[in-house]
């Protein structure tokens, strides 16, 4: 499917600087003149993404919904980024200092870096955005995490000091915030101003054009992008609220790239036409499907129990059934492609004798022979709540059932709006169990998952999970910045919650994905593939769309 | 007749109160929040849902919620949408052309189509082209548009490559000449425009084809053949006539219509109109939005029906009388 070789070497072609390869294409390509002329990167085409919802905001620090987050990626940049191999890096920033313990960073900036509007990036940009983002009238839902900060300081036009309450290793991901431009907005109330529909940053694409008519969105080239200009001319995104539409789309390249679902990887994608045009790609996400139990149920308070349930539930089976094998069983919270992920762990067998054992243990057993485990005169009955609009867990949740039905447990299965599910189960902890998918930063921290501090309404710990261990664990781990002892730290972390069981974890479905061929230069890494998406190109002849800007 | 249009106006206020007062009642009461801001997201603080209540006065008791914004709305201020802050009238503003546009070019064909379809099949009742146009409209009728929108697509789109999948315009748009955008639009209208026209042909064919076979039964027709008019002079200019008049009523209860949009269409072609704002609106508990479109669409409904009795009252004398 993939031929990283001819990558690599597309690859190093395209760094125009370096004279040896250089002149290694003119030594070898030079005889063959007209066809050699398209393997050097050329400028010019469009490319052609997709969302199903309409952006709300191209302001980052507003936007949640992910069609205005990825538009916004392209315009913004924040101090920090991750890379190819989902390390932290410098964006903005050319390096960081992290003194005092954790306490203060020090963020060098690079110097030179313009706005899309000619004026120059600073310092007062950085502490700007931070005002924004602690200023408690503008509703951003990012503020949590730079609350920890005491003081943030310029020093000078290309320094920024950070004074942390506490030493706080996740506050490095949180950098990566993108910086919103001061000179422009700071007269302007967030909530409203109308820049949220022409937004300026120091992205390497510049915002171009919004119509709601057309559904468009579109972002041309930014010259004067520090890293770069990039070599294809505009980005176009198209708001295709339905997914059936958005494949034949696909198929008549209308849209260069899209997620798939695992039929339409396996099945629909598979025929000559596709592969002609598509390059599909899987790679682990950092998403995962999840069982929770609310933790005060009468039945499922016995840790016995949860084991029981793991034990009694294949999750091969789910995953064949409901992914077609594009999934992996999980192990804890952390998915294959963190850092965090311990590759030694193992799932437990799928083992009904072993769950029954477990549950007779726990003083449940079918007493009155009919057919359903009880104790204490209670029958073994509960119901999984999950929303609507999501035909994966509610699969997922009928092999539960009938995994469960099989050894005398009898589950029903409720499928709630999303609204309301928030609201009235998982806010009001109205439930037995909960089927639901959690999609992780990169940073490793599920503090607000698994402590037992986040329990109240409206936190994340709705299951009300408490293990006083793991609790000092994440606290400790939140503090240590060397990453090979939070490493350590995360690995009995998941170790110690995988024993109490208080989800059951399910599996971590593939991330599925198409990109159009004439493309040249995508090299999928451990973080996907859009890292290097400034040194794509489209040779001259196969660019079907328009050029502008150039 | 005065008397008669305030009488109809005094009625509408109240209506429009009523409508008004029970529909923000129902949004408020359902289950769910605005949920805009507030993604499930591990790493997003959740007092932001409280942060918004506040700021727009979620929090206030119904009644009193109620009373400001019914203030607002006669001042003509519909407030800004709960998701994105901008004016609930502007993002009405930018989507009413599309549906409106959409949706007449849709009557039109309905109405050239269906009520010729719908002459023929009653004048000639029982014959082929009777037989053959009634199971194409139902059909049309039953088929659910959807489905076939996406038989289309896939035939048309994707096989035989005639015709865009889906949106209105192309990604070049900008950079076209005159023409060529207006074959681009025409190009990308199609399907949109032949989906929604299909579905909707079964009822007013079927209404025109029962009251052509009424009127070809009445005296002055059979007076008409008998003089040895021409058949296409009778249908055409006697019983037309007759089908058309309450054509008005149709008319005017198709008002609203014009710019509802439907969510199952605009979902399927893409297409950025009212009817797929409403629904995200109310999937996001935007209910500044909600209402105001809700309000928009009751107005106009009011108004199309009211239009309706005034055209027919002016039409046929006969209505007129009985109401004064």
């Amino acid at each position: 499917m993939l031929n990283p070789q001819k990558n690599r070497l597309i690859l190093l072609l395209s760094k125009k600087h370096s004279a040896f390869f250089f002149f290694l294409g003119v030594v070898l390509f030079l005889p063959l003149a007209g066809s050699a002329q398209s393997r050097w990167p050329q400028r010019g085409g469009a490319i052609v993404l997709s969302s199903i919802g309409s952006p709300r905001t191209l302001i980052p620090l507003l936007a949640t919904d992910s069609a205005s987050s990825i538009i916004c990626s392209f315009i913004y940049n924040g101090l920090l980024k991750y890379d190819k191999n989902l390390n932290l890096t410098g964006d903005l920033a050319r390096s960081w200092e992290v003194l005092d313990n954790g306490r203060k960073i020090i963020f060098h900036l690079k110097k030179g870096i313009k706005w899309h509007d000619g004026v120059e990036f600073t310092a007062e940009d950085v502490r700007f955005t931070y005002q924004k983002l602690i200023d408690p009238k503008v509703i951003t839902p990012y503020s949590s995490d730079f609350q920890r900060i005491k003081r943030l300081a310029v020093r000078g036009k290309y320094t920024v000091e950070v004074i942390y309450k506490e030493p706080f290793s996740p506050a490095l991901s949180s950098w990566t915030m993108p910086i919103i431009p001061e000179h422009i907005l700071k007269n302007e109330d967030l909530n409203t101003t109308s820049y949220a529909r022409h937004p300026i940053g120091t992205g390497p694409y510049k915002f171009h054009k919004w119509s709601v008519c057309r559904g468009i969105v579109e972002l041309t080239a930014f010259k004067d992008y520090f890293e770069g200009k990039p070599f294809v001319s505009r980005i176009v995104f198209r708001v295709i609220p339905d997914t059936a539409t958005l494949f034949l789309e696909v198929l008549t390249q209308g849209v260069d790239n899209a997620s798939l679902t695992p039929l339409q990887y396996l099945k629909h994608a598979n025929t000559p036409l596709f592969r002609k045009h598509y390059r599909k790609f899987t790679y682990p996400s950092h998403g995962f499907l999840y069982m929770g139990y609310n933790l005060n149920n009468f039945f499922f308070r016995d840790k016995r129990v949860r084991q029981a349930l793991n034990y009694a539930v294949d999750k091969n089976e789910i995953i064949k059934a409901v992914y077609l094998g594009q999934a992996e069983v999980s192990t804890g919270p952390f998915t294959r492609d963190s850092w965090a992920y311990d590759f030694n762990s193992r799932p437990a067998e799928f083992s009904p004798l072993r769950a029954k054992e477990l549950l007779k243990q726990a003083g449940i057993y079918d007493s009155d022979s009919d057919g359903i485990l009880d104790k204490n005169g209670r029958p073994f009955k509960f119901t999984i709540f999950t929303n609507q609009g999501n035909m994966e867990r509610k699969m997922a949740a009928e092999i539960i059932q009938k995994r469960l039905a099989d050894i005398g447990i009898k589950v029903s299965i409720r499928v709630v709006e999303w609204t309301v599910f928030i609201d009235r189960i998982i806010k009001k902890k109205k439930f037995d169990a909960v089927l639901l998918g959690w999609s992780l930063s990169q940073d490793p921290d599920v503090y607000s998952l698994f402590h037992s501090s986040q329990t109240s309404e409206g936190e994340f710990n709705f299951i009300g999970y408490k293990n006083p261990e793991v609790d000092e664990l994440l606290v400790q781990a939140r503090r240590e910045f060397d990453k090979e002892r939070r490493k350590e730290l995360y690995y009995k972390v998941r170790r110690l919650i995988y024993d109490d069981q208080p989800y059951m974890f399910i599996c971590s479905p593939y991330s599925l994905s198409c990109i159009h061929k004439r493309f040249i230069g995508v090299c999928p890494k451990k973080g996907g593939y859009w890292y290097n998406f400034i040194k794509w190109w489209v040779p001259k002849q196969k660019q079907i769309h328009i050029t502008a800007g150039f | 007749m005065g008397k008669y249009i305030l009488k109809r106006m005094i009625n509408l206020a109240v209506l429009f109160v009523g409508i008004t007062a029970i529909s923000f009642a129902v949004i408020k009461l359902a289950p769910g929040s605005p949920a805009g801001i507030y993604s499930f997201n591990a790493k997003v603080k959740t007092d932001v849902s409280k942060r918004i209540e506040k700021l727009y006065g979620l929090d206030k008791p119904l009644w009193q919620q109620y009373w400001i914004w019914f203030k607002n709305i006669l001042k003509l201020d519909f407030g800004t949408s709960l998701t994105d802050g901008r004016k609930v009238i502007d993002e009405i503003k930018e989507r009413i052309p599309i549906t409106l546009g959409i949706n007449l070019i849709v009557m039109f064909i309905i109405f050239s189509v269906s009520i010729p379809l719908g002459l023929w099949a009653g004048y000639k009742q029982g014959g082929l082209f009777d037989k053959f146009t009634t199971i194409l409209v139902f059909a049309g009728f039953a088929v659910p548009s959807f489905w076939l929108a996406l038989l289309l697509m896939q035939y048309f789109g994707v096989d035989l490559g005639w015709f865009p999948i889906s949106g209105l315009v192309s990604v070049d748009f900008d950079y076209f000449t005159l023409p060529q955008k207006i074959f681009d639009v025409a190009k990308h209208l199609v399907l949109p425009v032949f989906v929604a026209s299909f579905g909707s042909l079964a009822g007013l064919s079927r209404y025109s084809r029962s009251k052509t076979i009424e009127i070809t039964r009445a005296n002055y027709i059979r007076a008409a053949l008998s003089k040895g008019l021409p058949v296409r002079i009778i249908v055409y200019r006697h019983i037309l006539k007759g089908v058309m008049l309450p054509v008005i009523t149709i008319l005017g209860l198709s008002v609203p219509g014009l710019l509802g949009g439907s969510v199952v269409f605009e979902t399927i072609f893409s297409i950025p109109g009212m009817g797929l704002l409403f629904y995200q609106a109310v999937m996001m508990r935007d209910y500044t939005l909600i209402m105001g479109l809700l309000v928009i669409s009751a107005v106009l409904t009011l108004i199309g029906n009211m239009l309706a009795d005034l055209a027919y009252a002016w039409a046929d004398p006969r209505i007129r009388y009985r109401r004064n």
